[in-house]
């Protein structure tokens, strides 16, 4: 069996919009529809944290900050139906070394997390957040057509608007930062997909891809490319995953410094269609993740199918794994890769992460969520 | 109230509104062989044809569950309703209805129309021919469990700007009465409505539709809708 | 006792009791009768307080006056007499303060009989000229009023003689009057005056000093002394204004004005006044303002009013048609007020009728009927135009859609309506004219086009069907219209329909018009439907592949119409006959039970439908149909080998001629009953020939059975000895006086049956002859004896068998006995509640516990039976707690289950309101038995749930939290609960958002919501549908 499933979180909720993985701690944010975002520990699959009485609506989607950062690891924003960002952080003093270790009497002490800052200004919902690489910007879109570009300060408590771009010319449902350029690409039920770049502090649309037949619900870049390279896959409701790749860019970032109204060639890309995965689903498809560590790109939907694709060549990818009723006969709306934290002994501390880090590397899980309310976690158990 | 979008739409009457009326079969049953069942008739409310051993059994200490029949030797009437169940109220036996489009109908048509003191079913926006029971094994085969509902709606008039509206209160019942095994999709029907894909794109985005659920102003004309669902 | 002092004492206890002030003026006017005073006598004592300056005094003795003069009998003073006294009373009116009891004492006056004219005159002289009854409060006012209606009502020669002071004395006497009963007094004054006085001159100033309280918008106060109610008011005032045909100038414009007015009940009042105008006022009158009434109403019929306005109009038009058609018999006079006014109407909605499409033919031909039904002139002429056009538009070559021929067939079936209102209905009294009903010339057009549409159109075009019958049933109720065989071919339409078509609305709408035809000509029913329907029914001798036998009705579905049709005691008799002769034929076949036991219904269900329409005579049905069903079945049951006895005998053909027997029986006479009783016994406990089995086979009866005892062999039939005893009324006398020894011979009977009905039937009958005619004394010496012994075979005898039915019949003994109110049977509950926890036998004492007080269809205060009203409530509070510690004090399952299913057995038949006191000490068992295997525990369980929810609401929320999530479960757990027992859970929880506050049920709110949305893949269809409906009021909550 390629694929098995080896946990499910129940997550007492009608609906799981969108998950996140902290980039490097074992920490799983979750987008609910009860107008509250909920933290487990990949280590225990426990619930570390609620985060709720601040949005009036859904939270749809979730990003952790990238921590770079002295002061606090964990910062998470959190975007809602109500038309807000939400910048959440952990109290750092009562930093526990094992998250949601469960006391003996058995409920979970939960951690308090601090509602730092509301980024209002979207006239309707917000369908999606996401930080770029660094940390330095964080990128916002909704029903308003308008994907919005913030710089955080130091403490995340002052978010300044840096660029309104209004190019889409309908509910713009995703945005997704290269996993290392400051280029940020935006999904969006105009069927089209939008790269972004600053332009001497002002972010222009760099490009344009359109191929998709309907709503693109979701997008994610590779995150193995090198330097200058970039790839990136998307989903759509027309019920096909196609991958893109940057064939040329004008307007390199590198004269940056020369004012761009003197510049002869304005800032551009061109993206052309490198393949279309293998067709396996029925009905709109919700999300599309890219594995950093294996190459590899699960994607699920309203079909409750997962399947994982991998590259045989570029352009020419294969199905090496599908799982029907993923969330028995619900929807599926998120998944993601991550590290799979949580070692077959259950007691591990978190503190020798690092340790045998080199042994574990190339050890993943995907996590989806979906209708159902439930948080399921899987391993792809695929051998070359 | 501004003046209607459309003063007078065509209304059908009652009668001409499709029912889950009695089988034919029934109502002209076979009536040579004891076994056939028996159509409900006025008849009934003396003495229905069902099994005599229901009445007995609240009656009697000793009655057919009583003793097994090994007991004492027991001259039981025969019986007139052919299968011995256990229970015999026959509302009882387990056998599967399946969902079909006549409930589906029965769930949207008594839907009020935003505007007139009407439901969608004697308005004609929704009719039982325009309900198609999709089981998703004909696409690749493989989901069986999982199975599509399409309703197609004819709104009143061509630019009728309800019909999102409408579109939306017929999902959400659907949604709300339906198991979640279904997939439901509602659309326009060809040529009734001039921006007929925008609707229907709108009309099928789930996440559209979740947001405006939580909209309290358009779940108050929503709620309005669906009261009057019976 | 002299006059002046008694005078005094009547002054001063004015103010300290008016009681004792009155008994005083009573004795002087007994006195005055009986000539001890003399009135002079009198007048002067009271002289000088009469004249007092002191105005109090002056107002006391003005008041004794009249109060004594009112104690005086009416002949007593002459009229020399009274025209002094009025005089002197008439002088004292313009002293104000003296006003109201100077009236009352004019009122006396006024009744007196020797009160001369002349009196009368000058006290109406008076009155118009010096009373300002502005200036008084309404209860002088009122006195005021009252002496002028005496005199208006008895006296109206007098003021006729002044005609003109009285009108305008009277005029300004009523202004500006508010109070309600004052205004009652005026507005049937103002009447008499209209029509007794000339009011030509006046006529204006009269109409105004009306009409200015139109329109009446009284509403009564809270703590309304009078009762007088708006509408009251209303109907008198209407009564004026519409008094006389020279107020017409004035009353049609003003009330045309107000029918712009935006209040419905404003619109209202003012139609229904301007009706009674034109109804009072001559044609002549009306004939001048018709053009101007017919254009300010006629949109209301045209463009469809709210409520019944519209209505109304058609009323107001058919009235103000009949009034301007005064004169003419048949033809409308060319160029007559009535001509004009039909041409117009004519002319303006003719074209709208003949335009089929638009949505203004019907309401326009609305109109028209209205107006046509106001006279035959009106009626042909109409008729003849319209009626052409439309069937020129309908015919044979027309194009016309479904739809506009519906629009015609609505617009006919108009005009046939108001033919028949006008020229009579066969089922009102006929009117003279009927013969020449303007529709006749019509009759064939009309006949072929209904018959055409009804007969032509495709099936599924239901309504359009249903119209079209309709048309046909229409017509062939309209007096002396269609003949014999046009009314064969309706009737035969019916049929048809009936007994073919699936449509159920066509059916019902088909057999209500058979039986509206029956009633009004029953030999349709004999002759045509009843031929057709029986010949419907399978017929043994005929093989059922025979091709009339095919593609019919099921005959239950028959057996139920010729039920219905059943509209008096001819045509019901003609069918006993018909359907026994058919249950004979069925029951030589000796097949199909089923068959002849739903030919015994269809006859038991016309007997409990008209046993309460007291116009039958049920002593001919008891008299002929019991004895022929009671031999019928005795002599299928003497030879068991013969097919007759398969059927007659069998359990469930039984039970009905029991039920047949049990309502004739107890719809009979004392005597009837007694002579019944004897025959009876004779049959079952003598075995003497008995008249209730036919001549021939008495003997035969007799020789093979021997009567009621252990060899008993007449298995299967004691059911009707039973239900004919139950009939019987407590003081017809038993045959058998000894009742106890008969109860007790009965008893090793009722134990060695096993036949179900026959033990069931016994302790029926042991219960019924218990608690009907069995003496105080004699219940003693039963309950020592029999009951004894039966307790002892319960506890001590070994074989199940015994013990159970000696349980059994001690369970319905005791039910006797508790309905009758007898403290002793509270013994036997002792004994069942204690087997309980016997755990060989205690699922036999749990069932019963329910039989002991379970209400049952036979030993019920219906068939006579003792029933004391605490009955239930005793019986409750006595069993709860012991089954509470039963429960609680035996740990064996099996025990504490017999406890839960003996508890759910009572409540099953408790009213809620018994119950609910003793909730909180049974509540714990109650969710337990949620749990219980046995359906019809929990059923009865959940019935109980649902009770307290509407009964004891805030018992329910303070114990939510625990009987919530059980009765979800039982909703969701497929497995152990049947659909049934689904379905109650869910309407139960569908309960709680109504009827519990919000805030109770809201945490429950989403729990509900996501668990039942397992339930909408319920494999049931009702299942289903509850859940949807159940979900639905959770989701209502939002917001």
């Amino acid at each position: 069996m390629p694929i098995k499933q080896i946990h499910s979180i129940p997550a007492h909720v009608d609906r799981i919009w969108n998950l996140a993985p902290h980039p490097r701690l074992p920490l799983l944010a979750a987008a609910t529809s009860d107008k509250s975002a909920q933290i487990y520990s990949l280590n225990t699959y426990f619930p570390v944290a609620q985060l709720d009485g601040n949005h009036k609506r859904s939270i749809r989607s979730v990003s952790w900050k990238p921590s770079s950062g002295l002061k606090s690891e964990a910062v998470l924003a959190t975007a809602s139906f109500d038309g807000s960002v939400g910048i959440w952080i952990r109290d750092s003093d009562q930093h526990s070394p094992n998250f949601g270790s469960t006391g003996e009497s058995g409920n979970v002490g939960l951690e308090e997390w601090e509602f730092v800052a509301a980024l209002e200004g979207h006239e309707n919902e917000v369908k999606c957040v996401d930080w770029s690489c660094e940390g330095t910007y964080l990128a916002s879109c909704s029903r308003d057509k308008s994907v919005w570009i913030w710089e955080a300060d130091e403490d995340n408590e002052e978010f300044e608007c840096l660029a309104v771009l209004q190019d889409h010319t309908q509910d713009v449902k995703h945005v997704a930062w290269h996993p290392n350029e400051d280029l940020l690409a935006s999904a969006s039920y105009d069927d089209t997909i939008r790269l972004w770049r600053e332009d001497d502090d002002d972010w222009v649309c760099s490009g344009e891809i359109i191929g998709h037949r309907s709503t693109v619900w979701c997008i994610d870049f590779d995150k193995t490319t090198t330097k200058g390279k970039a790839r990136l896959v998307s989903c759509s409701a027309d019920e096909t995953v196609r991958v893109w790749s940057r064939e040329s860019m004008t307007g390199n970032t590198a004269t940056r410094d020369i004012p761009s109204t003197f510049r002869s060639d304005p800032i551009s890309e061109n993206w052309q269609q490198e393949a279309i995965l293998p067709q396996r689903h029925s009905g709109p498809i919700y999300a599309v993740s890219w594995s950093g560590q294996s190459g590899r790109i699960v994607s699920v939907g309203a079909d409750g199918l997962l399947v994982v694709y991998q590259e045989v060549k570029t352009g020419e990818w294969t199905v090496i794994a599908e799982e029907e009723d993923a969330h028995s006969v619900f929807e599926i709306n998120t998944a993601v890769w991550s590290k799979k934290w949580k070692s077959t002994s259950p007691h591990r501390e978190e503190g020798d992460t690092e340790k045998d880090e080199s042994k574990k590397g190339e050890e993943e899980i995907i996590i989806t969520g979906g209708d159902d309310g439930n948080i399921n976690i899987w391993e792809v158990t695929f051998q070359k | 109230m501004s003046e209607p979008i459309n003063a007078n739409p065509k209304v059908l009457s009652l009668d001409q509104l499709p029912t889950r009326g009695q089988a034919r079969e029934e109502i002209f049953g076979d009536t040579s062989s004891i076994k056939s069942t028996f159509p409900h008739s006025a008849l009934d409310d003396v003495f229905p044809s069902k099994s005599i051993y229901e009445s007995y059994s609240s009656l009697l200490v000793l009655s057919k569950d009583g003793l097994s029949d090994k007991d004492m030797e027991m001259q039981s009437p025969p019986d007139l309703s052919s299968g011995e169940s256990e229970c015999d109220d026959q509302s009882d036996i387990e056998e599967q209805e399946p969902i079909d489009e006549q409930e589906i109908y029965d769930l949207i048509s008594t839907i009020s129309d935003p505007e007139h003191p009407l439901t969608l079913g004697q308005l004609a926006v929704v009719n039982k021919p325009d309900i198609y029971m999709v089981s998703s094994d004909d696409g690749n085969g493989r989901h069986h469990k999982i199975s599509k509902v399409i309703v197609e709606i004819t709104p009143t008039i061509t630019h009728c700007s309800l019909a999102t509206l409408i579109g939306l209160g017929i999902r959400v019942r659907l949604e709300r009465c339906l198991p979640p095994r279904f997939r439901i999709e509602i659309k326009v029907k060809k040529g009734t409505h001039q921006s007929e894909s925008q609707v229907n794109k709108q009309l099928n985005d789930k996440e559209r539709v979740a947001a405006a659920c939580e909209n309290q102003q358009l779940l108050g004309v929503l709620s309005g809708m669906l009261a009057t669902c019976k | 006792m002299s006059s002046t002092l008694v005078i005094d004492k009547y002054l001063v206890s004015l103010d300290s009791s008016p009681a004792e002030a009155d008994e005083i003026a009573k004795n002087i006017a007994k006195d005055i009768e009986s000539d001890k005073i003399r009135l002079i006598a009198f007048i002067e004592s009271l002289g000088k307080y009469l004249t007092d300056e002191d105005i109090g005094i002056r107002v006391k003795a003005l008041r004794c006056v009249a109060a004594v003069l009112s104690n005086l009998p009416a002949g007593k003073l002459n009229s020399r007499q009274i025209a002094m006294l009025s005089e002197f009373l008439c002088d004292r009116l313009e002293d104000e303060e003296c006003l109201n009891d100077a009236g009352s004492g004019l009122l006396a006056l006024c009744k007196m009989d020797y009160i001369s004219t002349s009196s009368i005159k000058s006290i109406a002289d008076a009155i118009f000229a010096k009373v300002d009854t502005r200036k008084h409060n309404q209860a002088t006012r009122y006195v005021v009023y009252q002496v002028t209606d005496e005199i208006i009502n008895h006296h109206i020669p007098v003021l006729k003689s002044m005609n003109d002071s009285t009108l305008n004395g009277f005029t300004r006497l009523i202004g500006g009057e508010k109070d309600p009963r004052n205004l009652m007094l005026i507005f049937s004054m103002m009447k008499v005056i209209i029509e007794n006085l000339q009011i030509d001159a006046a006529k204006e100033s009269l109409f105004d000093a009306a009409f200015c309280y139109f329109p009446i918008t009284f509403r009564p106060p809270p703590d309304d002394p009078y009762g007088i109610t708006s509408d009251d008011l209303k109907l008198k005032l209407r009564a004026c204004i519409a008094a006389s045909a020279l107020f017409a100038d004035y009353s049609f414009p003003s009330l045309i004005e107000k029918l712009t007015s935006s209040s419905i009940n404003v619109k209202r009042d003012t139609l229904l006044t301007i009706i009674e105008c034109i109804d009072n006022y001559d044609g002549l009158t009306v004939e001048k303002h018709c053009e101007e009434i017919y254009n300010s109403v006629k949109f209301e019929v045209l463009h469809e009013g709210e409520e019944d306005i519209p209505d109304l109009v058609c009323k107001l038009l058919k009235t103000l048609t009949s009034t301007i058609s005064i004169g003419m018999a048949r033809k409308v006079i060319t160029d007559s007020g009535l001509d004009k006014f039909l041409t117009a109407s004519v002319n303006e909605c003719h074209p709208q009728i003949t335009n089929l499409e638009s949505r203004q033919a019907k309401p326009a031909a609305r109109l028209l009927a209205a107006i046509a039904e106001g006279s035959f002139a009106a009626y042909d002429k109409i008729a003849e135009t319209t009626l052409r056009s439309i069937f020129s538009l309908v015919d044979l070559k027309s194009t016309a859609t479904i739809a506009q021929q519906k629009t015609a067939l609505e617009i006919l079936i108009l005009f046939i309506e108001s033919s028949g209102n006008l020229y009579g209905w066969k089922t009102g009294p006929m009117s003279e004219m009927s013969s020449g009903n303007g529709l006749l010339v019509h009759k064939d057009a009309l006949f072929e086009l209904f018959c055409r549409a009804f007969v032509s159109t495709p099936k599924e075009e239901v309504s359009f069907r249903l119209l079209a019958l309709q048309g046909l049933v229409k017509l062939a109720l309209l007096h002396g219209f269609l003949d014999a065989s046009e009314l064969g071919m309706v009737a035969q339409y019916l049929d048809d329909v009936v007994l073919t078509d699936i449509n159920e609305s066509l059916c019902t709408s088909a057999l209500s018009s058979l039986k509206e035809l029956g009633r009004v000509n029953p030999d349709i029913i004999l002759n045509t439907v009843f031929p057709s329907f029986l010949s419907q029914l399978p017929d043994p001798e005929i093989s059922d592949l025979a091709p009339s036998q095919t593609h019919r009705k099921h005959y239950r579905i028959i057996l139920s119409f010729l039920a219905d049709l059943c509209i008096n005691k001819a045509i019901y008799e003609i069918l006993t006959v018909r359907l026994l002769n058919k249950l004979a034929r069925v029951a030589k076949e000796g097949e199909n039970v089923v068959y002849a036991q739903s030919i015994l219904t269809a006859i038991l269900l016309v007997i409990q439908r008209k046993l309460t329409e007291s116009d039958w005579d049920f002593r001919f049905f008891f008299m002929t149909l019991t004895p022929r069903l009671i031999s019928m079945t005795f002599t299928a049951s003497v030879d068991r080998d013969k097919p007759q006895s398969r059927i007659m005998c069998h359990s469930s053909v039984v039970s009905v001629t029991a039920k047949i027997v049990n309502l004739l029986v107890r719809s009979a006479s004392v005597e009837d009953q007694s002579e019944f009783a004897e025959q009876i016994c004779k049959l079952y406990i003598t075995n003497e020939p008995s008249a209730l089995i036919q001549e021939s086979d008495r003997a035969r009866i007799v020789s093979a059975r021997t009567p009621l005892d252990k060899e008993f062999r007449a298995d299967g039939l004691v059911e009707i000895f039973t239900a004919g005893v139950a009939g019987l009324r407590i003081e017809t006398p038993f045959p058998y006086p000894d009742v106890f020894s008969l109860a007790s011979d009965l008893i090793p009977v009722a134990l060695a049956k096993h036949n179900i009905p026959d033990r069931l039937a016994l302790a029926r009958l042991i219960a019924l002859l218990v608690n009907k005619w069995m003496s105080k004394d004699d219940e003693q010496k039963f309950t020592d004896s029999a009951i004894e012994s039966l307790k002892t075979q319960v506890t001590s005898s070994h074989a199940i068998v015994e013990r159970a039915s000696s349980l059994e019949l001690l369970a319905w003994i005791g039910k006797s006995l508790i309905f009758k109110g007898n403290r002793r049977a509270f013994e036997i509950v002792d004994l069942v509640i204690q087997l309980l926890r016997d755990n060989s036998f205690g699922r036999y004492a749990s069932k019963a516990c329910g039989i002991l007080i379970a209400d049952d269809e036979i030993v019920n205060k219906i068939n006579f039976v003792a029933v004391r009203l605490l009955a239930k409530q005793q019986y409750f509070s006595y069993c709860v707690q012991r089954i509470v510690d039963g429960f609680n004090s035996s740990t064996d399952t099996e025990l504490r289950r017999n406890h839960l299913v003996a508890l759910s057995n009572i409540l099953q038949h408790m009213p809620g309101k018994i119950v609910i006191p003793h909730l909180p000490t049974f509540l714990p068992l109650l969710l337990l038995s949620l749990a219980v295997s046995d359906a019809q525990v929990k059923l009865a369980t959940i019935e109980t749930i649902t009770a307290t929810i509407s009964e004891a609401k805030d018992l329910m929320a303070e114990h939510l939290s625990t009987i919530l999530p059980r009765v979800l479960d039982s909703a969701l757990d497929m497995a152990s609960n049947p659909p049934s027992v689904r379905i109650a859970a869910l309407n139960c929880l569908a309960m709680l958002p109504q009827s519990l506050p919000e805030e109770v049920v809201q945490p429950f709110r989403t729990e509900v919501i996501r668990k039942l949305s397992v339930v909408l893949d319920d494999p049931r269809r009702a299942v289903r549908k509850a859940a949807v409906d159940c979900r639905q009021t959770y989701f209502a909550m939002d917001r």
